[in-house]
C-alpha cells in the first residue's frame, strides 16, 4: 500500500473543460494545415498543341525525334528483359529501362519527364515510323503478378 | 491547509475530497494528465516532427518505387472525388481499367480521403500520415494504460510503438498503406476490453474498419491472424486455475464473444468495401508460393540493431531497440499478472516473425489456413512486437514510478497531519517528472532513431498535372504516379492481383469507344468521367460499339447489350440514332454501402443512447 495519494483519480475534468481542450489539437492541426498548404503547388503542365503544333515548346520534328530515340531502345531492352524467366519480371525490367530513359531525355532537353512521356504517348496514339524505327506494340500483356 | 485524506482503495467515492486540493495543483494535474485535447497536441506535435521532411516539402513523395504505385491509385481516386464528383468505383488509369473499391491496396474510400479532397492530393495525404501517427500515439498510450501503466510511463509505450522502425520503412519502402498497423492497440484495446464490456469490442471493429478502409491488404489479415491468436490464448487462460483468481472456465467463451461482436462490426461497417474486396480475392486470388523464414537472431537484429542499412528485412528494419525489451524487466518481478502475458505476446509475435523456420512454427500453422495461405513477409509481425514490447516497458516504468513513490512516501512520512498534501504532491510531481523523462528518454532512442531514416529517405517531385481528353496510353508500371495526373489510363502496370485485363485495350487508337466496324456509323463522345461515358452513336446497321477498357459485370449502357469482347467493354447495338450512356455500377458496392450506413446510422444511435445514460448517471451522482 503506498504511503502517498497515487494520483487525484478522483479529480475529473469538468465536460465542457474537456471539450474546450479540445480547441488545442485542432488550432495544432489547423497550423500544421496552413504550413503544409500554403506551399505553392507544381506549376500546371501545358499539353496542348499550339496553332503550330509545338508542344512544350518543341516542333514536331524535335518531338519525333525524342520519340524515335525510345522506339529506338524498345528491341534493347526487350532483349535485355528476356533474360528473366516470368513475364512479371521482363515486364517490370522493360518499365525500369524505359523510365529511367525518359529521365534521362527529360533533363538532356530540359523537359518535365511528364512532357516526354506525353511525347512518348503521342507517337504511339500517331504510330510515328520511319525506315529505322518500327511502330511499338500498342499494348501489354495481360497482367500476370508475381508469385516468388 | 487540510491535510489529505487517507488513500483509499475506491477514491472515485470521494467528490468532497476535489475540495481540499490546492487549485493550481488541480489545474496542473487536470491540463497535463487528464485533458485530452492538450495529450492530443503533444501527440500532433510529435507525428508532425517525425515527418516532418514531407511537411516542409508537400509535393515530393519518397523514391521507393511502390510510393508511385501507391500515389497513383490516390490520384485516380482525387480525380474521381473532386474532378468528376463519383465513388471511385472504378479505375480506369490502370491496367486499362481494373477495380478500385475491389483492390485490397486501395484506400479511396478511407476518412483519411477527406483531407486530400479539402487540401488538395499532395497537402492532404501528407496531412493524413500526420493524423495517423497521432491516432497511433494515442492508441499506445491507452493500451499501456489498460496494462496498467502511469499516466507518464505509458509515453514510452506510444513513443516506442508508432516510432518504431517497421513505421520509418513505410516512407523508405514507400508503403503508405502500412499507417494501418497504427490503429492495431486501438483493436486489440476494443478485442480485450470487449472481454469484459461487450460494447467495446464495438470499438474494435470500427478501428478494424478503419485498418480496411486505409488499403490494409497486409495490416488486416496481420491483425486478423493476431487477434486468433490472442483469442487462444485468452480461452486458454480461462480454462486453467490462477493464483488469487481461481477458476474462470465458465468465462471461458468470453473472448470469443469479443471477437464475434468485433469481426461484425467490421463486416457490416466496411461492406461497401468488404463486398468488392472478397469478390476479387477470390476470383482473383493473390497467389504467393514463396516461403520466407528467419532465425531468431536475424528477427532480433531487425528489432535492436540500430542499422541504417538493413534493406528490405534487414538488421534494424524493426527497430525498438534493446533498452526497450530490457525496461520491461523490472515489470515482470513487479507486476508479473502484467508483464508476463506481454512477455508472452512478445514471444508470440517474435514466433511469428521467423516465418516458415519450422513445420511447427506459428506462421507455417497460421499459413495452413485456407484464407491465409497467401500471407507473405512474415517480418512485419515485428510491428506487434514493438507494441508489446513498448507496452511492457510502460508497465515496467510504471511500477518503478510506484514503487519509488511509496519509497518517498516512507521517507516524507506523508500522512502527518498538517503538511502532508504538499509532500504528497511533491512526491508525486517528483516521481511523475522522473517517469516521464525516463519515458521521454527510452522513446526518444526508438524515434530519434526511426525519424533519422524518415529524413534521410529519398525525395522526388510529384507529377505536373494537367487535363487531356482521357485514353489509354502504354504507360509505365514505374513512373505509375505520372499517368493520372496527365488524365491519362497507364495500360503497363503492376497489381498484386491478377485482374483480368486484356490485350485489346491499345494505346494507338483515334478514339476510345469506336464501332467494330468503322463503316456502320459513327460515334461521338460528348462527356468522359471515370463511371460515366455519354456518347452520340448513329449506326446504319447493327454494330458492335466497343470502349478501349477492360470488361467488368459492372458495366451498364443504356441501350443494346453489354458483351465482353475479347476482354474488352463492347455494346451489340441496333441501327439507329441515339444517345447512349454508358456506366460502370457495381450492385455489389451499392449493396454495400446501404449496409454501411446503415450500420454506422445504427452505431450512432447506440452511441447516443450510451452518451445519455452516462450523462444522466453524471447528473444523478453529482445530486446525490
Amino acid at each position: 500500500m503506498s504511503e502517498l495519494p497515487a494520483a487525484p483519480a478522483h479529480i475529473a475534468l469538468p465536460i465542457r473543460w474537456q471539450l474546450a481542450s479540445l480547441l488545442l489539437p485542432l488550432a495544432v492541426f489547423a497550423g500544421l494545415a496552413w504550413r503544409v498548404s500554403s506551399r505553392p503547388p507544381p506549376p500546371r503542365l501545358e499539353a496542348a498543341a499550339d496553332a503550330q503544333d509545338r508542344r512544350f515548346g518543341l516542333s514536331l520534328q524535335r518531338r519525333q525525334e525524342i520519340f524515335f530515340d525510345i522506339s529506338g531502345h524498345d528491341a534493347q531492352w526487350k532483349l535485355a528483359a528476356s533474360r528473366f524467366e516470368d513475364e512479371w519480371s521482363r515486364h517490370d525490367d522493360y518499365h525500369v529501362h524505359l523510365a529511367r530513359h525518359v529521365a534521362v531525355l527529360a533533363a538532356r532537353h530540359n523537359l518535365a519527364s511528364e512532357a516526354v512521356f506525353l511525347i512518348y504517348d503521342e507517337g504511339v496514339h500517331r504510330q510515328w515510323t520511319d525506315a529505322t524505327h518500327p511502330p511499338l506494340e500498342p499494348t501489354w500483356a495481360p497482367l500476370q503478378p508475381r508469385k516468388q | 491547509m487540510k491535510p489529505l485524506p487517507p488513500p483509499t482503495a475506491e477514491p472515485t467515492a470521494q467528490p468532497a475530497d476535489k475540495a481540499r486540493l490546492a487549485p493550481w495543483y488541480q489545474l496542473v494535474a487536470l491540463l497535463l494528465s487528464r485533458a485530452v485535447g492538450v495529450r492530443w497536441s503533444v501527440w500532433l506535435l510529435l507525428a508532425a516532427w517525425f515527418v516532418w521532411p514531407l511537411l516542409v516539402n508537400p509535393y515530393q513523395l519518397g523514391s521507393a518505387h511502390d510510393a508511385t504505385y501507391f500515389l497513383h491509385h490516390a490520384s485516380a481516386a482525387y480525380r474521381s472525388w473532386t474532378q468528376y464528383g463519383q465513388l471511385p468505383v472504378w479505375n480506369p488509369f490502370f491496367c486499362g481499367g481494373i477495380p478500385a473499391l475491389g483492390n485490397l491496396q486501395e484506400s479511396s474510400i478511407s476518412p483519411s480521403m477527406l483531407l486530400p479532397v479539402l487540401f488538395g492530393l499532395m497537402p492532404g495525404l501528407q496531412l493524413a500520415l500526420v493524423l495517423w501517427f497521432a491516432v497511433g500515439l494515442e492508441g499506445a498510450w491507452l493500451y499501456a494504460r489498460k496494462w496498467g501503466a502511469t499516466r507518464a510511463s505509458a509515453v514510452v509505450a506510444a513513443l516506442g510503438f508508432a516510432f518504431s522502425g517497421r513505421f520509418a520503412m513505410l516512407f523508405l519502402d514507400g508503403q503508405p498503406a502500412f499507417v494501418g498497423f497504427l490503429l492495431a492497440p486501438w483493436v486489440l484495446l476494443g478485442f480485450e476490453y470487449g472481454i469484459v464490456k461487450p460494447w467495446a469490442a464495438v470499438g474494435g471493429g470500427v478501428a478494424l474498419c478503419l485498418v480496411l478502409l486505409e488499403g490494409g491488404a497486409v495490416a488486416t489479415p496481420m491483425l486478423v491472424v493476431l487477434l486468433g491468436w490472442l483469442v487462444l490464448i485468452h480461452v486458454l487462460a480461462r480454462l486453467l486455475w490462477w493464483p488469487q483468481i481461481g477458476w474462470r472456465w465458465r468465462t471461458a467463451w468470453w473472448p470469443l464473444r469479443s471477437l464475434a461482436i468485433l469481426g461484425t462490426v467490421a463486416m457490416l461497417l466496411s461492406a461497401v468495401r468488404l463486398g468488392p474486396v472478397a469478390e476479387s480475392v477470390v476470383r482473383w486470388p493473390r497467389e504467393w508460393l514463396g516461403e520466407s523464414s528467419f532465425t531468431f537472431p536475424q528477427v532480433w537484429a531487425m528489432l535492436t540493431e540500430a542499422s541504417q542499412d538493413g534493406g528490405y528485412e534487414g538488421p534494424g528494419t524493426a527497430y525498438v531497440g534493446v533498452w526497450l525489451f530490457g525496461a520491461g524487466l523490472w515489470g515482470m518481478l513487479r507486476r508479473p499478472y502484467r508483464a508476463w502475458p506481454l512477455a508472452l505476446m512478445i514471444v508470440l509475435t517474435l514466433g511469428l516473425a521467423m516465418g516458415h523456420q519450422r513445420p511447427w512454427a506459428p506462421w507455417n500453422l497460421t499459413t495452413k489456413l485456407p484464407v491465409l495461405h497467401n500471407l507473405r513477409c512474415p517480418f512485419r509481425i515485428t510491428f506487434f512486437t514493438a507494441l508489446f514490447a513498448a507496452t511492457a516497458a510502460a508497465v515496467s516504468l510504471g511500477a518503478l514510478q510506484r514503487d519509488l513513490r511509496d519509497g518517498l512516501g516512507w521517507l516524507l512520512r506523508a500522512r502527518r497531519p498538517g503538511a502532508g498534501q504538499w509532500r504528497a504532491v511533491a512526491a508525486w510531481g517528483l516521481c511523475g517528472a522522473l517517469a516521464l523523462g525516463a519515458a521521454g528518454s527510452l522513446g526518444r532512442k526508438t524515434a530519434s532513431f526511426s525519424r533519422l531514416r524518415v529524413a534521410t529517405q529519398g525525395l522526388e517531385p510529384s507529377p505536373r498535372w494537367t487535363d487531356q481528353p482521357f485514353r489509354q496510353s502504354l504507360g509505365n508500371r514505374w513512373e505509375a504516379h505520372v499517368w493520372p495526373a496527365l488524365g491519362l489510363g497507364s495500360i503497363g502496370c503492376f497489381e498484386e492481383q491478377p485482374y483480368p485485363t486484356s490485350r485489346g485495350v491499345r494505346a494507338d487508337l483515334a478514339a476510345e469507344e469506336y464501332l467494330a466496324d468503322a463503316a456502320a456509323g459513327t460515334v461521338q463522345r460528348l462527356s468522359w468521367s471515370p463511371h460515366r461515358i455519354e456518347l452520340r452513336v448513329h449506326t446504319s446497321r447493327p454494330a458492335r460499339l466497343r470502349i478501349n477498357q477492360n470488361w467488368h459485370r459492372g458495366w451498364r449502357s443504356s441501350a443494346g447489350v453489354v458483351r465482353n469482347d475479347g476482354g474488352v467493354v463492347a455494346i451489340d447495338l441496333p441501327a439507329g440514332r441515339r444517345t447512349l450512356v454508358v456506366e460502370h455500377r457495381d450492385p455489389l458496392v451499392w449493396g454495400g454501402l446501404a449496409i454501411s450506413w446503415a450500420t454506422l446510422a445504427f452505431l450512432l444511435v447506440l452511441a447516443a443512447g450510451q452518451g445519455w445514460r452516462w450523462r444522466q448517471q453524471q447528473i444523478d451522482a453529482g445530486r446525490s
